[in-house]
């Protein structure tokens, strides 16, 4: 393999690791602050549809970005009144708006566009396009550095780079801000928060609807990004993957964008070598495919330790009387 | 963690072996997905899990002779297995609550 195929494949893990990383850090709101969501799912394939829909008829990218944001955050609004208000089961409803959102995407792309449950291809302004970034095409022969800045770095959609300043900002208002420190401590303690005056229910919802919006970046980057339209099912396991990931990250911003990054590699390769030969022998296109989630598995079961969640996670929180 | 393993694999045989006799291409159909659901809906107690089991084989089924015999599309019968789940599962407390509260004004009454 010569560097030109790694950067190749560099490049496309950084593309693909994008939904994931975007899922994780909504994931990763949603759980330090005491809600667990495993409806990542569904708000992704939600907002990926419904930001293809509307890109489609408008013929505007960032009209759909906002449609897909809104259909993601009615999605997790609907988990926190659950989980929050009503002090539901948070895994029965995330399971339901998962199903929720695979059931509804197909029949109204069925009712709307009439194609088998997908939208039109997206061309030209309804899609991302890719940023070259300055100087690129000037570097791109220099080697190792230059290739590595105008393949790896350059020429990815806006949401790429929003996704990797994701990183450092969520890092940020965890770690340094007063609404970071209320949130983990919701997460942990939510009777200690509620003595401190701060409305326990308040910073949940603010944890939900954050995990709203990621999660609709997440799914708008998957149809008009990544892709150029929707189609059923498209998200393909990928919020999942994206709650392995936090566990793997055990629950921080850094070590999240490591593990997205690893299991998009995971990913690029797969998609890169469909036929590849080890030692003579032809290794099956499917046992390729499988790859990233055997690895997963292999990943969770052996090398993450033991990881903690959040103490209070998955409880609703009863105000003593 | 053994049982469940058997309970499963129990669940895939019937499948290949008793409806279809073959291994077709992804044969359980999500059954797994839906099995969390129903077992969440019956409550983890063996009979509520039957009761949930039967409710979600005849949408199921429904959903297969709507789409057959109709225009309607059958991932509908997925979203009318989400709002089962949302309602009885996860907003049960929805209906609960004020019924709980009328009741104490009644009794705070009688």
């Amino acid at each position: 393999m010569d560097l030109a195929t790694l950067v190749q494949i560099l490049d496309s893990s950084l593309r693909l690791a994008t939904p994931l990383l975007f899922a994780c850090l909504a994931g990763l709101f949603s759980e330090r602050a005491g809600i667990f969501d495993i409806g990542l799912e569904g708000k992704m394939l939600a907002a990926a549809f419904l930001s293809a829909a509307i890109a489609a008829v408008t013929g505007d990218v960032w009209l759909g970005l906002g449609a897909g944001i809104l259909a993601s955050v009615a999605l997790a609004l609907v988990h926190g009144v659950a989980s929050i208000t009503f002090r539901g089961n948070q895994l029965i409803s995330g399971v339901a708006i998962n199903f929720l959102a695979a059931g509804l995407t197909v029949v109204i792309a069925q009712n709307w566009f009439q194609q088998g449950g997908r939208t039109p291809a997206l061309s030209g302004d309804a899609r991302f396009q890719r940023i070259d970034l300055p100087f690129a095409q000037a570097v791109a022969d220099v080697p190792v550095l230059g290739q590595l800045y105008s393949v790896l770095l350059s020429g990815h959609t806006i949401l790429v780079y929003v996704g990797l300043l994701c990183v450092p900002l969520t890092w940020w208002v965890l770690n340094r801000t007063r609404f970071g420190l209320r949130l983990r401590a919701v997460g942990e303690n939510p009777a200690a928060v509620d003595t401190a005056g701060v409305s326990v229910v308040g910073l949940r919802f603010a944890a939900v609807v954050i995990c709203g919006v990621l999660c609709g970046l997440a799914g708008a980057y998957l149809s008009t990004g990544l892709s150029a339209g929707f189609g059923k099912d498209m998200s393909a396991g990928r919020g999942f993957i994206a709650l392995a990931a936090l566990i793997f990250a055990k629950w921080r911003p850094w070590q999240a964008l490591g593990a997205v990054l690893l299991f998009g590699f995971l990913e690029a390769v797969a998609t890169r070598f469909p036929n590849l030969e080890v030692a003579g022998v032809a290794v099956p296109v499917q046992l390729m495919q499988a790859l990233p989630y055997i690895l997963t598995v292999v990943i969770l079961a052996g090398f993450v330790g033991k990881a903690i969640p959040p103490r209070a996670g998955g409880e609703p929180y009863v105000k003593e009387r | 963690m053994l049982i469940s393993g058997a309970l499963a694999g129990l669940m895939a045989i019937n499948n290949v072996m008793g409806e279809a006799s073959r291994l077709v291409l992804n044969a359980v159909e999500g059954a797994g997905f839906i099995g969390i659901a129903v077992a969440l809906m019956g409550r983890s107690h063996p009979f509520g899990v039957f009761l949930a089991a039967i409710l979600f084989g005849f949408l199921y089924q429904g959903g297969a002779e709507l789409a057959l015999w109709t225009s309607i599309p059958r991932e509908l019968i997925v979203v009318i297995q989400a709002l089962v789940i949302l309602f009885t599962g996860a907003l049960d407390n929805m209906v609960r609550m004020p019924i709980e509260r009328l009741f104490r004004i009644a009794r705070g009454r009688g």
